[in-house]
């Protein structure tokens, strides 16, 4: 298992994710960090600059829309990929895709994975923004 | 006066009714109808306090009003009155309110026809009205009626004679009335028709043609008649129903079949029909339809006056279809903004589920790759606890989707809740809130659905013990027995993290859950559910950053509203103010 030495963060309120995501990309030798809400997401990308951010949309506290923007609006975080992990708002009903995304926020995330996540998928989506592979 | 005529092989035949009029096949009933299927003695019209009433003398073939049998019935003018076989009309005219014939043999020359409007949209092709016509009449036959001669076009009334006015009043109100009674099409015709018979006496058959707004084609959307079925079959005449759609003109026809002029147009002389009056149903530039009334016999035939308040109504009824396909068309859109959030919340939680079983699948694939019995557990565990989750998912969903009577039992409320706290138990110590338990030993054994209100009960405590994570809080169960409003007490309080106002007032929305992917947004609108169909309420009180009381209050036994299937709960939300 080669040590890429890079860290990803996964945010999202089920912890079912975390293992999956873990077990997905070790063989990669990425290291895995968590967060259960979006407040512990934006900690965790200051006190740990991870080279790649995975957002889940519904998460506790802060959800993955307004964790993307104050990502994107600090100069220190706005350079680090996002992979937002869609599904559909139970909120709105409205099933979300890029366009309300650049509508919303004027800037977009680097890739959409929807759920259920793919692993194969997610692994490549993954290296390809770390320009790995 | 009043009157029964009944057509013989001799002619037509009248005979003024009495105070009594026996009606009979023997020789001395006032009214001798010599048919076999009419008894000895059949039946009679008495009047009693100023009304006609019929009644059947124990006939072997029974006594009809209106193609309906009837042993007694009061009689109104134009009812066909059945007597075995033969078919009479009874007539009670009004003596003071003497008929104008607007156009009758013998008239030297009908008005002048008024200047029709130029309309630029016609109505669409008239295909279906050809069913009204029975298969019987060549239609190429019916010729077409002579618009100068036929139509009038409304004008406003002049001279204003206070009688009539009174009656256009009257009409008018009849008819808003009707319609505006209800948003059921057919119901709103069907009322419209009877308030036609009543304003028009002389009216023996009514139809409403509704042109269908997608297929421009005309066809019969309601019917009424009060004569025999015989004449009741006599077809409608499409050439004056189309004319009337497409020049947006009301018609009057009176005593056209005695009329020279149009016998050898075959035309309303072959259908049969005496007078006859149709006004389009005309809202904006839309023509909805039309209303034809007819009179077969022509006892007594329509006047201007008559369809004048024909044109009066036919405006309100347009207004109120108008009406009516418009709030279809909102239901319609509501119903499928509904149905999408449904599908959309539903969707997330599948999909949610879905990784999950997609995830420990795969998981338990790579441990069994790499042969770790620790990930094959940890795989399989999640591919069952997300199974667990779809179950739960799907019955809740079938819950709230159909109405259900509880499966009452004789329970013991205390030993029910001292379960539920149990099995939250491992849960609440796993994120460290306390779980007590405080039972009324006054509550007795309560008739209820055990099952459902277990249910209930374990996504309140669930729900109060995720409130509390985190928190340093704690949850307390508490019962009560019946108190001054005769309901039992379930209270789940928490020192949680209470909920604002906008969570409070979407409490109850299907998919609405502030848990993130954790909740299904069912739990509460199922629990509601289960408690209202108990008879019961579920109260609510909610402070933000102190806590929330979900208070579930059950009648102690079967409630006669719940034995007819029919609860009166409700909820009570009392704001956090009160709390």
């Amino acid at each position: 298992m080669a040590e890429s030495g890079k860290k990803v963060l996964i945010a999202d309120d089920e912890a079912d994710v975390h293992a999956f995501v873990q077990v997905a990309l070790e063989d990669d030798g990425h290291q895995i960090l968590d967060a259960v809400d979006g407040e512990a997401a934006l900690e965790q990308v200051r006190a740990q600059a991870p080279d790649l951010i995975i957002l889940d949309v519904q998460m506790p506290k802060k959800n993955g829309f307004e964790v993307f923007s104050e990502l994107r609006g600090d100069d220190a975080t706005k350079g680090i990929p996002v992979i937002m992990l869609t599904s559909v708002s139970a909120r709105t009903g409205i099933p979300f895709g890029k366009r309300d995304m650049g509508d919303y926020f004027g800037s977009e995330p680097d890739a959409y994975i929807d759920k259920p996540i793919d692993p194969d998928t997610l692994r490549a989506t993954v290296n390809k923004l770390l320009g790995i592979a | 006066m009043a009157t029964l005529t009944w057509d013989t092989p001799e002619g037509r035949q009248e005979h003024r009714l009495g105070a009594e009029t026996r009606i009979g096949r023997a020789p001395h009933n006032e009214v001798c109808l010599n048919d076999p299927s009419v008894s000895g003695f059949h039946a009679h019209i008495v009047l009693q306090h100023g009304t006609w009433i019929l009644e059947d003398a124990g006939s072997t073939n029974g006594t009809f009003v209106n193609g309906d049998q009837a042993s007694r019935r009061e009689l109104r003018d134009g009812d066909g009155v059945g007597i075995g076989n033969v078919e009479l009309v009874f007539r009670a005219l009004d003596d003071t309110a003497g008929p104008t014939i607007l156009w009758g043999k013998g008239m030297a020359e009908p008005p002048p026809p008024a200047e029709a409007p130029e309309l630029e949209s016609a109505v669409g092709a008239a295909t279906s009205l050809d069913e009204l016509f029975h298969g019987a009449t060549d239609y190429s036959e019916v010729g077409v009626v002579d618009s100068g001669r036929l139509s009038t076009l409304i004008q406003p009334m002049a001279g204003g004679d206070p009688h009539q006015l009174a009656r256009r009043l009257r009409a008018s109100y009849e008819i808003t009335r009707a319609a505006a009674a209800t948003l059921d099409p057919s119901d709103i015709l069907d009322r419209v028709l009877t308030a036609l018979f009543g304003i028009f006496e002389q009216a023996e058959r009514a139809f409403i043609v509704l042109v269908d707004p997608h297929t421009g084609e005309a066809s019969t959307a309601a019917v009424k008649r009060r004569v025999s079925r015989k004449a009741a079959d006599l077809p409608i005449s499409r050439t004056a129903l189309e004319h009337a759609m497409e020049r947006r003109e009301a018609l009057l026809c009176c005593d056209a079949a005695a009329d020279e002029r149009f016998a050898a147009a075959q035309s309303i002389m072959q259908l049969g029909i005496r007078s006859m009056m149709i006004a389009p149903l005309v809202f904006r530039d839309q023509v909805l339809g039309a209303v034809h009334v007819d009179s077969v016999t022509g006892v007594r035939e329509f006047t201007q006056h008559d369809l004048e308040l024909l044109s009066v109504a036919a405006t309100e009824v347009a207004g109120c279809l108008a009406n009516v396909r418009l709030h279809e068309k909102v239901v319609d859109s509501e119903r499928l903004a509904a149905v999408g959030q449904t599908l959309a919340g539903l969707t997330h939680c599948i999909k949610n589920i879905l990784q999950g079983i997609k995830g420990g699948a795969y998981i338990l694939d790579r441990g069994l790759e790499k042969n770790q019995l620790e990930r094959v557990r940890a795989g399989w565990d999640m591919v069952r606890r997300n199974n667990a989750f779809m179950e739960e998912l799907v019955q809740d969903l079938l819950t709230y989707s159909k109405d259900r009577e509880p499966a009452y039992a004789e329970a013991d409320v205390n030993t029910l809740c001292a379960e539920i706290c149990e099995l939250c138990g491992e849960r609440a110590r796993a994120k460290s809130v306390a779980l007590a338990f405080e039972p009324d030993p006054q509550l007795a054994a309560a008739e209820l659905d055990p099952k459902g209100i277990r249910r209930c009960l374990l996504n309140l405590v669930m729900n109060a013990v995720d409130a509390c994570e985190g928190r340093d809080g704690g949850v307390t169960v508490a019962t009560h027995a019946p108190g001054d409003d005769g309901l039992l007490r379930i209270a789940v309080r928490d020192t949680g993290c209470g909920m604002s106002q906008e969570t409070l007032a979407k409490l109850f929305t299907v998919f609405f859950s502030t848990k993130g992917s954790k909740g299904t947004g069912l739990g509460l609108p199922v629990t509601k559910k289960i408690i209202e169909e108990h008879g019961g309420r579920l109260d609510v009180k909610s402070i933000e950053g102190e806590g929330t009381t979900f208070a579930i209050c059950l009648p102690p036994e079967r409630t006669a509203d719940t034995q007819e299937g029919e609860g009166h709960g409700g909820v009570g939300q009392e704001g956090a103010d009160r709390g």
